[in-house]
This record gives structure tokens, C-alpha cells and sequence, in this order.
């Protein structure tokens, strides 16, 4: 049996601080993206935030592939 | 007595509902301090605060879609329980929200106390939304 699908809603993990693997919401909320963290907090970003988020994800990312080659 | 530790920090949802004939309450969604058991709380009422397993949690979201009443075991206390799962009655809510979205009741017996609680259309959205989200935190099996 699998989890019903919910339109418009998906999810994403996380590690929290406590080392415990935890769930992360994400929808659509009046013309917001919404990220819900585990423990309830949400977070709404505009198109525009979600593209500076998206653009650091990304540099992070690179960063991070990056110092991983240099240590290959 | 075998007991069910709760953990408030790690995961935590307040979805809104209808108690029939007396108006909004909040119920409760935690996770068990172990991650093994999805915590209700009906209308945030240490009475009525059930642990759901990993397999009843999905058999609940997969009974909120379904026509006809069913019931999923829970644990109570130190005992056992049944979370009686039905697509409401409209006649029960207030006269604003009876051409709403689905409705689904969610209702609870022990000994001589009784709560229904009534999730509709968006309040029905968020219990599903919250609900599958804490399942998806429950430790595998």
C-alpha cells in the first residue's frame, strides 16, 4: 500500500539538528512556495526568493562538488 | 503499564476541525519520542489521544477518501482502541460550511465519553497534508 498522493503538495528530507531524519513540506500557498519544516515552522517564498534560493543551492552545491574533486 | 513518550519539538501540526453541534476546535499531530507512532490528540484532549502505528497511519489516509465507514486499531493508555473513520454528515455542520469540499468524521469511544470531530474540505486538506507528512517521519518498520 502506498502513501495517497495529495495534488500540488510534495515532501523532502532533511536532517535536523538533532541528527534525526526529519520531513519537509512543500506546496503551493497563495502564490507562495511554502516550506514547512518537521517541527512546524513555515517559510513562504515569492518566485523572485525562491530564485535566489534555487541560484545558491545551486553555487553550494558546485562548492561543494568542487572541494570533493579536490580531494579525490 | 506500558506508556508512549511523546516529543513536542520534533514534529508538530495543529489541523483545525468541527466538533458537530459545538463549533471549531484544534486537534493535535505528534510524533512518539521513539519516531515509531503517530500521535492524535481529537480536539487536543488528553482523553482522546490515541498512537497510531505505521500501518494504521496509512490506512487512515487511505480510508479518508473512502465512501463507506471503517475503523483502523489504535493504542490508548496502556490499552486498545478503534478510530472510527466515515464520510460525514452534513447536517451536523454549520449551515456556512454544508456546501463545502468532502467531509470526513473522525470519532473516538472510551468508556462513557465520545468525541466526533468533523474535517472539511481544507481543514480535510490539511489533515491529510499533516498526516502524510508525519508518516513519512515514522521510523521504517
Amino acid at each position: 500500500m502506498t502513501v495517497p498522493s495529495l495534488p500540488g503538495t510534495y515532501w523532502a528530507y532533511y536532517t535536523d539538528e538533532s541528527g534525526n531524519r526529519a520531513v519537509l513540506t512543500i506546496e503551493l500557498a497563495n502564490r507562495r512556495i511554502a516550506l514547512t519544516t518537521s517541527a512546524g515552522e513555515r517559510l513562504l517564498l515569492s518566485p523572485t526568493e525562491l530564485g535566489m534560493l534555487q541560484e545558491n543551492l545551486e553555487c553550494v552545491a558546485q562548492n561543494i562538488m568542487s572541494s570533493l574533486g579536490r580531494d579525490l | 503499564m506500558v506508556t508512549i513518550e511523546r516529543d513536542m519539538f520534533r514534529f508538530r501540526r495543529r489541523v483545525p476541525g468541527h466538533v458537530p453541534d459545538q463549533g471549531r476546535c484544534h486537534s493535535l499531530i505528534e510524533l512518539s519520542a521513539d519516531g515509531r507512532f503517530v500521535l492524535l490528540h481529537l480536539a487536543s484532549v488528553s482523553w482522546f489521544s490515541v498512537a497510531l502505528s505505521r500501518k494504521a497511519t496509512l490506512r487512515l489516509l487511505h480510508l479518508l477518501d473512502e465512501p463507506e465507514p471503517d475503523r483502523i486499531p489504535a493504542r490508548r493508555g496502556a490499552g486498545e482502541c478503534w478510530v472510527v473513520v466515515r464520510p460525514s454528515d452534513r447536517a451536523v455542520l454549520p449551515a456556512v460550511r454544508r456546501r463545502d469540499g468532502p467531509a470526513v468524521e473522525l470519532s473516538l469511544s472510551s468508556r462513557d465519553r465520545e468525541i466526533r470531530i468533523v474535517f472539511v474540505d481544507t481543514e480535510l486538506h490539511d489533515l491529510r497534508r499533516d498526516l502524510t507528512a508525519a508518516y513519512l517521519q515514522l521510523e521504517p518498520s
